[in-house]
């Protein structure tokens, strides 16, 4: 995935938001790569145009060399199916649906077969350690084996990139540890893309390509280590949320 | 200041939910709209058949006749009249029968004794000339006048019986001209002494008429007088067409108020609903009302408050928007009932606080127990949304339960099963009970059901079969709303059906001649040979209702009653009455024949004069019309048959239902017969039975000097005729049901709106996982018709059991009607569920898939 330039900006009352300031970045096959920066500062916007579900005000953003600025509705849904995954902070599942009809619902939206979406969806689930919970609707699951859930189904298409909005944002250090843990591994294998937007220093330990925003702008590349090896990373202290500003932080 | 504080939330909070309260108050005005439409309407109608009545009557409430028409002294019963408190005056008149012309071509008419001084009903007649007649004047009526070509101060002569039997010509001269409201055959009026005086009846009358302090005492004063005078007939003429037209529109008055009642409860519904929903949005406010010092009780107002906000608004709309409805359905009527012009409905007082209250009660049951949930809301709960338990729900099994009893208690009422019967308490019961029981089925099982039904995309099949059971409670209302108004269209169906059978199956019964012959005037029964010899007659018999009723003289009570005269070789082979408890048909007609002191009568009557089968009737009879002389003779009650549409045919002045019915020689020994008939009944012979109407035209032809192309009828013309009539009658009880069906709509509508609104997180995470804006659309109008569908399925048993029950009672149509399962009401009513629902889910989907995915996805 590749972003050019990319601005955005929108009226919030009588005061207009410059929430994207010309980012360009570029995404590689099966990066992780973490986006982090103050409360406001574009990470969420950001993640919402590569997510296909804003538009921005100006740049191109391609996915395989199409440019998604220029796609209609239709395509997009179609782009989503497909190629991306999403991993929100809370209220990630459908709550009438069971653990395995969750992680089942993009094939059924692919049209996948039925028998080789439920294989797939308890495949899934198998390897996020939920196999013993598939038919457990949302509201029975802890916060951890939700997230464990959202991962199974946003890699359920084997899609290209995979966003995460504060994954961890919700959950105690050490779920939050693991629900990393396996959202990194799991992304290795089916050899998709993550974008993660975060505050925990925990996920930042995780990236291959650490990120960090300000004002709209990127402003700092972190350096990229070769694969596997630890670094210490600069801590970027946690805001309190702010309200009707981003994905992860309903008011 | 507390109040004003609610209603200042309240009227603040509305309009934040703008599409559901303007739903729910539409629905409340229709609602309204509808009861005060219908009732302006029917005011209008009934004001206006009263002012009929009253114009027809004059002031007259009581009329005292002597029940064979002859004359007698009035110095003991008007006394008696007079000595009724409430009896304000009375008048006196002497009716005899004249006529003018020669014996080659006459014209007969009634002679009518009056006394222009205190005659307070002639007072009021439309007369030019002078009212006032004296000796050797008369008043004649238009018509009479314009055949004869008088004028005011013509002379013209009369000729009468005299009471001694000798025919007496009356020199007169014409004082005025009467213009009656409506022509019963012409009269003429004279100086009542000078008409005594002519035909040798000197102080005798054949009438007394009086007037009350208050005429709504009129039948109260009529069994008072009856009790007085038990040789009398007692009448109460105005009172009694009051009560007869009321009588045969009580089924009607019934349908129509059952229907606004479910429209008035399916808007309350909408009520619970759409406040129900606004306390669960709303209950972090509710906790962070309470937790700065809001009281349960001012929560409780608050609510209320908004629920009462609406029922104002919808009500007072309402109320205004009945005014325009009333013209619509004033309209309806006059087509249904063919009533030339009824007035513009007026909204009096009562109608409108009829409409005040229905509305204000609906809204308020709807609105309480969502006020109440509101204040018993726990703080911290409701602040905490981590803090806040599964929302406490009724254990199925006692919602079963309930359902069960309900249910049962219901369809046993409805199936006369109890030893008890309650009127109404299975419209009542079958619908909550069913609608329990099926709130219970969808939680469970109604996944499976939509997977069956629902042929939609998979996408959306697969996330719509298992969204309705986690919104059970408004799905609930959404269904039982179809539920409730598609049980009563399927019942409504099944009762017009039944009522068509019932008619159709008495008219052949009663009527059941291939073609019904009507003279102008009473033939000799021997015209019978003439018929009888056209090639497609198969057979002929003569009717003939006698021109002057008798009067039957009962176990349990006296009755005036008509007679009827029949062939009782051949009419058995025409009209098949049904005989109940009576000997066989061939028997029962043998003895008619054979003996003249025999009869048969409707069940209704002889229950009333309580007799049976084998029983002695006197009656006291006229033996001539010659000499006047009266005598009781004791008759034999040979047969009792019954039918429904006895009550409805009439004969001269009786109808069938107080009529009975003897032989031709009978007539002519005990009746004043002189063998003939006005009525024919032709057969046709089998294959010819589809030339009714060319036969019948051929006949006309024949017999011009009859007439019979005026009045006559093939038994095609009069079941369609009828068939008419019930269909147009049915129609308009449908039309008001479809009002309840659009309140439903306007319901599942709100209740939709609020699925989309407390779903929009569930709608962004959808889209985010590549569901299209249209699989979204076709999610809610998938879950709306599956509501529907369910709705439907629950329908079709609660309308058959409330048929059931409707068919066991004759309080509806006055006669019993035959259970008849209404298949094609029953596809009517699941094509109107799908409609009303897609009516009320088209909005909701699109607003759903047009809903802008980041922002769906804020909601928490």
């Amino acid at each position: 995935m590749e972003l050019e330039n990319l601005e955005k900006s929108y009226r919030l009352g009588k005061v207009t938001v410059n929430a994207l300031r010309g980012v360009t970045l570029k995404l590689r096959q099966a990066e992780f790569m973490v986006i982090m920066g103050p409360s406001g500062s574009g990470k969420t916007t950001l993640l919402n145009i590569i997510g296909t579900l804003d538009k921005p005000s100006s740049g191109r953003a391609l996915v395989d060399g199409e440019d998604i600025t220029r796609m209609n509705d239709g395509q997009l849904t179609k782009l989503r199916r497909h190629k991306i995954g999403f991993v929100f902070q809370f209220h990630n599942l459908i709550p009438v649906l069971t653990a395995w009809e969750n992680v089942e619902l993009p094939l059924i939206t692919s049209g996948v077969k039925r028998k080789e979406s439920k294989d797939r969806a308890m495949e899934l689930l198998r390897r996020v350690g939920l196999q013993d919970r598939t038919d457990h609707l949302p509201d029975e699951l802890s916060g951890g084996e939700q997230q464990r859930v959202a991962i199974a189904r946003a890699l359920a298409n084997h899609p290209r990139i995979v966003l995460a909005d504060e994954p961890t944002g919700d959950l105690d250090t050490q779920t939050g540890f693991e629900v990393v843990q396996l959202m990194h591994s799991m992304a290795k294998q089916e050899g998709s893309s993550v974008v993660v937007v975060t505050h925990d220093p925990v996920v930042a330990e995780k990236a291959d390509r650490l990120v960090e925003m300000r004002d709209g702008r990127i402003t700092e590349k972190v350096r990229e280590p070769p694969m596997g090896q630890r670094r210490t990373i600069r801590a970027v202290e946690p805001l309190p949320p702010e309200p009707g500003r981003s994905l992860s932080q309903p008011n | 200041m507390e109040e004003s504080l609610s209603a200042k939330i309240a009227f603040r909070s509305l309009p934040k939910r703008r599409a559901r309260t303007i739903l729910t108050v539409a629905a409340v005005f229709l609602g309204v709209a509808l009861l005060v439409g219908i009732n302006m309407a029917t005011a209008s109608a009934l004001g206006e058949f009263n002012n009929y009545i009253n114009k027809f009557w004059g002031a007259t409430d009581i009329v005292v006749t002597y029940g064979t028409e002859a004359p007698f002294y009035p110095n003991q019963t008007l006394s008696k009249v007079l000595s009724d408190p409430l009896v304000r005056q009375t008048t006196q008149r002497l009716n005899w029968l004249g006529a003018i012309g020669n014996s080659a071509s006459n014209t007969t008419f009634f002679m009518i004794g009056v006394d222009p001084k205190t005659d307070f009903d002639y007072a009021t007649f439309n007369i030019t000339g002078s009212s006032r007649v004296s000796f050797g004047e008369a008043v004649v009526d238009n018509i009479l006048a314009q055949k004869h070509g008088l004028s005011v101060d013509s002379t013209f002569e009369i000729f009468t019986l005299t009471s001694q039997g000798n025919i007496r010509p009356i020199p007169l001269r014409v004082a005025g001209i009467n213009y009656p409201l409506r022509n019963l055959g012409s009269s003429i009026y004279m100086y009542l002494p000078d008409m005594q005086s002519d035909l040798v009846l000197g102080g005798q009358i054949t009438h007394i008429y009086a007037s009350l302090y208050d005429s709504t005492k009129a039948l109260l004063v009529e069994n008072d007088l009856q009790k007085l005078l038990p040789l009398y007939d007692v009448s109460a003429p105005k009172a009694e067409a009051v009560q007869r037209i009321s009588d045969q529109t009580a089924g009607f008055q019934i349908g129509l108020n059952v229907m606004i009642a479910i429209s008035l409860v399916v808007c309350s519904f909408i009520v619970f609903n759409t406040l129900f929903m606004t306390v669960m949005e709303r209950t972090y406010e509710i906790g962070i009302m309470r937790a700065v010092g809001s009281s349960r009780s001012q929560i409780f107002r608050i609510f209320l408050a908004e629920g009462l906000l609406i029922g104002a608004l919808g009500t007072i709309a309402g109320i205004l928007g009945g005014l325009g409805l009333a013209r619509l359905f004033t309209s309806v009527f006059e087509t249904t009932f063919n009533v030339p012009s009824l007035p513009v409905a007026q909204l009096t007082p009562s109608i409108a606080i009829t409409g005040l209250v229905a509305g204000f009660s609906a809204v308020f049951a709807g609105a309480l127990y969502p006020a109440i949930s509101a204040s018993r809301i726990n703080i911290i709960q409701a602040i905490r949304p981590s803090a806040r338990n599964a929302r406490r729900q009724l254990p199925p099994s006692g919602v079963s339960l309930t359902g069960i009893v309900l249910l049962g208690l219901g369809a046993s009422e409805s199936l006369r099963l109890t030893p008890f019967h309650i009127a109404y308490l299975d419209v009542i019961l079958v619908p909550i009970g069913l609608i329990l029981l099926g709130a219970v089925f969808f939680g469970t099982t109604g996944r499976a059901i939509m997977l069956l039904v629902f042929p939609a995309s998979r996408t959306v099949r697969y996330v719509a079969s298992r969204s309705g059971r986690r919104r059970l409670l408004r799905s609930t209302v959404s269904f039982g709303m179809i539920a409730i108004t598609l049980s009563f269209a399927i019942m409504i169906g099944g009762i017009q059906g039944g009522v068509q059978e019932a008619l159709q199956q008495g008219i052949k019964e009663a009527l059941g001649a291939d073609i019904i012959l009507v003279a102008n005037q009473s033939i000799p029964i021997s015209f019978t040979s003439n018929l009888t010899r056209i090639t497609q007659v198969a057979s002929a018999t003569p009717l003939s209702p006698s021109d002057h009723p008798a009067k039957a003289l009962g176990k349990s009570g006296n009755s005036s009653i008509g007679i009827l005269a029949v062939d009782p070789s051949v009419f058995p082979s025409i009209i098949s009455y049904t005989f109940v408890n009576s000997p066989t048909v061939s028997q029962v007609y043998s003895r008619l024949a054979a003996d003249n002191r025999s009869l048969l009568i409707p069940d209704s009557l002889a229950s009333k004069l309580g007799v049976v089968v084998g029983d002695q009737l006197s009656i006291l009879t006229r033996n001539s019309t010659v000499n006047n002389t009266n005598s009781t003779v004791p008759f034999t009650v040979a047969g009792v048959f019954t039918g429904p549409v006895l009550q409805y045919i009439q004969f001269g002045e009786h109808f069938a239902s107080d009529s009975v019915v003897v032989s031709f020689t009978s007539q002519r020994e005990y009746f004043a017969g002189t063998d003939t008939a006005p009525v024919f009944l032709v057969d046709l012979s089998s294959q010819n039975k589809s030339q009714a109407a060319s036969v019948a035209r051929d006949i006309t032809t024949m017999f011009p000097q009859y007439n019979f192309g005026q009045n006559s009828l093939t038994l095609g013309e009069l079941l369609s005729l009828v068939n008419g009539t019930i269909n147009r009658i049915f129609a308009l009880i449908l039309l008001i049901l479809y009002f309840a069906l659009l309140i439903a709509s306007l319901g599942i509508g709100a209740t939709m709106i609020m699925s989309v609104s407390d779903r929009r997180r569930e709608i962004g995470l959808l889209r985010s996982q590549g569901v299209s804006r249209l699989q979204i659309t076709a999610l809610f109008l998938g879950e709306g018709t599956f509501l529907g569908f369910f709705g439907f399925l629950l329908a079709v048993p609660g309308g058959l059991l409330l048929l059931k029950g409707a068919t066991n009672s004759t309080s509806l149509a006055g006669f019993f009607i035959p259970f008849i399962i209404p298949y094609g009401a029953i596809v009517q009513a699941l094509i109107l569920a799908l409609v009303a629902v897609l009516i009320g889910s088209l909005y909701p989907a699109v607003r759903a898939s047009r809903l802008e995915i980041t922002r769906a996805l804020e909601q928490v």
